[in-house]
């Protein structure tokens, strides 16, 4: 407490955000607002399916809507969904229309499969399995401090109880994403984040096994 | 033009002339008894309309006045005034989140009322004002709801910021000493998940010239705090 100054700078005064301007002014660039002039728009292909052997993909009518410059698959050949917005192809082109249109294009021959969607249902022994080598019920996450039993035996009244809680999801307004521009052995990414020291990493992550792809 | 206090809807949907649109709503009400007083058919009246000039599918020229400057653009017109804003001229302001008139971070003002810009499309808002965030402050002068919003720290992460700023300017310039209830009511069109709204609701009081408490002491947020009207 002896460093503490006696008159601090900020610490304890009313102090406007640095980005308060910006933001009350419409200036603030969000990563969706990077828009660099002659970029394509990109959208991707959900699954619709919450579990589904997925036996092709046709993407002929996808390129062949005007506009659309590319269309590919995440992955080729027969696979399995496993949930409700897998991605399962992507298209980009000049407008966003044109990816909708493009999006709607896309024929899959698929063969649905059943699934659940309660937590209790999942961990029936009849329940659909989501993976082929794996139990749906994962292991348990058990925490323990201190001695136990110690402390049972001395509590006043020892009470079990089985908690449940619903997924929570931290929904900002803000859609996530990142626009990332490559340009010869430069990188730029314009994310949406808090975690930029990740994304950064991340990124040269892609980009190393990419390049060790290629040769 | 529809008074915004008189109006039953703070949001427009439709274009200010008689359409097809407004005339389906009115039938079986007023409209058919009008139209049959002044001796016009029903058929006649559909017949007019249908006379309509057809756009599209693809791209048309349109021209918008955005800040009170004349844009002209081409989009087709399914496009809406949102994605002709954030994606034909440089006014990102505006910000699309739901795209569906669930959240309003994409009002705009249309003839100085608070609409849904997803909801309108850009063809449509051919004819009329249309203001956005980027419009508010005057060669660098910030207005005072906008400078409220920094003393009172009204944002933080921001994305609601510029649909909140449109609702309670058009809601200052028609009433400039509203009620606690009012300020709640005008922006009860607009969501915010960073839980900005007391400080939102201290910005608009303060803009308004109401005393309004420093942050520190708005700590203990009761849920009246954060109800919308």
């Amino acid at each position: 407490m002896s460093d503490w100054p006696k008159q601090t700078q900020f610490v304890g005064k009313p102090t406007p955000r640095i980005d308060g301007v910006a933001k009350v002014t419409g200036a603030a660039k969000y990563g969706s607002d990077v828009q660099p002039p002659g970029w394509l728009y990109g959208m991707i292909y959900r699954s619709k399916w919450p579990a589904a052997r997925i036996k092709s993909v046709n993407l002929d009518k996808a390129k062949a809507i005007p506009g659309i410059k590319a269309a590919v698959l995440v992955r080729e050949g027969e696979r399995q969904v496993r949930y409700y917005g897998e991605e399962i192809a992507a298209v980009a082109g000049t407008s966003k229309q044109a990816c909708l249109d493009a999006l709607r294009a896309i024929d899959v021959e698929v063969d649905e499969q059943m699934f659940v969607v309660k937590e209790l249902d999942a961990i029936k022994p009849d329940a659909p399995k989501v993976f082929d080598n794996n139990p749906n019920l994962g292991a348990a996450n058990e925490r323990k401090n201190g001695d136990v039993d110690d402390a049972f035996a001395k509590a006043a009244a020892v009470a079990e109880l089985t908690l449940e809680t619903q997924v929570q999801i931290h929904n900002p307004l803000e859609t996530h994403g990142n626009t990332v521009s490559v340009e010869n052995d430069e990188i730029t990414v314009w994310a949406s984040t808090q975690g930029i020291f990740s994304v950064r990493d991340g990124t040269r992550a892609i980009s190393m096994s990419r390049r060790t792809r290629c040769g | 033009m529809k008074d915004p206090k008189h109006s039953s809807s703070q949001f427009q949907g439709s274009g200010e002339s008689f359409s097809r649109r407004d005339f389906l709503k009115g039938i079986g009400t007023t409209l058919v008894a009008s139209a049959a007083s002044q001796a016009q058919s029903v058929a006649q009246e559909l017949g007019k309309l249908n006379s309509e000039k057809i756009q599209g599918p693809g791209a048309v020229p349109i021209t918008l006045k955005i800040n009170g400057e004349v844009r002209s653009l081409e989009v087709e017109p399914r496009v809406t005034l949102l994605d002709a804003l954030r994606g034909q001229t440089p006014l990102t302001g505006t910000k699309e989140v739901c795209d569906r008139a669930s959240c309003g971070a994409c009002t705009v003002l249309v003839d100085g009322v608070p609409t849904y810009s997803c909801m309108k499309l850009a063809i449509e808002a051919q004819g009329h004002e249309i203001s956005t965030v980027e419009g508010l402050a005057q060669n660098g002068q910030l207005t005072g709801l906008q400078k409220a919003f920094i003393d009172c720290d009204g944002l933080q992460c921001g994305y609601c910021t510029p649909g909140f700023l449109m609702s309670l300017t058009a809601l200052l310039q028609h009433n400039p000493s509203p009620s606690e209830e009012e300020i709640r009511k005008a922006c009860s069109g607009n969501l915010c998940r960073c839980g900005s709204y007391p400080r939102i609701i201290a910005a608009a009081k303060e803009a308004a010239g109401v005393k309004t408490q420093p942050k520190a002491q708005v700590l203990r947020v009761t849920p009246d705090d954060v109800r919308l009207a």
